[in-house]
């Protein structure tokens, strides 16, 4: 159990190290170039090789796996006095920081839009990003009824018949019983 | 040996009236975690009567929260990580129907059967005749909104 966690943690710090890292390498190949606070992405292609090449012993996968979850920042763009709004909560002390406002705000949302999250949902069980279980936690009902809501959106879902691999777990049943 | 079910899978057998099956194919020792337990618990409050007969045979286990713990996934619901949890804990076979929890499970070392598994397990140990296992295929396909590609070949002498 032990090992488990410290693997957990050497990962995170592993991590932690590539990401920042990739982070200098990025800057270095941008020149830090900042235009309105977006960093310019034209040169990552080259960032991306040279960072692999320097760190030979990062795979090209976790490199993808940190850019992915770099990508999971998102930029909207609001009118001018939403963001005023946005501000002026984060200055009166109601919020820490504009990512709160925005995560309440789509908290909120999708509190009072309880259909939205059986959307999301359905998408991302679509997708094939979440299983079908984590689906209907989403969407907050029950695997079964869960698949009610497939059903109702005319979503199938697909198995296939496979022999080969089939007759092995056919033994398998066989000796586990 | 004993097999662990998720919520998916106990639902196909209940909802064509064929949990039966289920003791056929793997014995006496069939259990669901605590989650699975209460999530088909609410279908059924929910109107899903058809889930009362899974309650009665798959036995609940209680999973050690620890091992839960270490399937740290975003992508699975609890009850699959309990399931996945259990399995390991135990040495257990799972038994569920979604691909994302296979992988995960199949990640771990443990063995893991799907639907596809027990059709072929149905066949080839003539359980069921070749009408019925039609039928069986044909209910799946309706009533859990499944489409079984390839479902010829089970069919086939």
């Amino acid at each position: 159990m032990s090992n488990g966690k410290d693997c957990r943690k050497a990962s995170w710090g592993l991590d932690l190290f590539f990401l920042f890292t990739f982070e200098f390498w990025l800057f270095a190949a941008t020149k830090g170039r900042k235009k309105n606070n977006v960093r310019n992405f034209s040169r990552l292609p080259f960032a991306l090789t040279t960072t692999t090449k320097c760190l030979q012993h990062i795979s090209l996968s976790k490199v993808y796996e940190l850019l992915l979850r770099m990508a999971e920042v998102e930029s909207f763009s609001l009118p001018t006095l939403m963001c005023d709004e946005i501000e002026a909560l984060v200055r009166g002390g109601y919020y820490s920081s504009k990512s709160d406002v925005a995560k309440d705000a789509i908290r909120c949302l999708l509190e009072h839009k309880p259909e939205l999250k059986k959307t999301a949902a359905v998408e991302l069980f679509n997708e094939g990003k979440v299983s079908l279980g984590r689906a209907a936690e989403i969407a907050e009902v029950s695997t079964i009824e869960f698949k009610k809501i497939l059903a109702d959106r005319k979503i199938m879902r697909n198995m296939n018949i496979s022999s080969s691999a089939s007759r092995k777990s056919v033994m398998l049943i066989k000796s586990k019983r | 040996m004993s097999f662990v079910f998720d919520a998916d899978i106990i639902s196909v057998f209940a909802k064509i009236d064929r949990l039966e099956l289920l003791s056929i194919v793997f014995g006496k020792n069939l259990f669901m975690p605590e989650v699975v337990y209460h999530d088909l618990l609410r279908a059924q409050r929910a109107g899903y009567d058809y889930v009362s007969g899974a309650l009665q045979v798959i036995k609940v286990m209680k999973a050690d929260k620890s091992y839960a713990s270490l399937i740290e996934s975003k992508k699975l619901g609890a009850g699959e990580i309990e399931c996945i949890a259990l399995c390991k804990e135990h040495a257990m076979t799972f038994v569920t129907n979604d691909e994302k929890v296979k992988s995960a499970a199949q990640t771990l070392g443990i063995d893991v059967v799907d639907l596809n598994v027990i059709l072929w397990y149905l066949k080839e140990e003539r359980i069921v005749s070749k009408e019925e296992l039609r039928k069986i295929i044909n209910d799946i396909e309706v009533k859990d909104n499944t489409v079984l590609i390839g479902k010829e070949s089970l069919l086939r002498d």
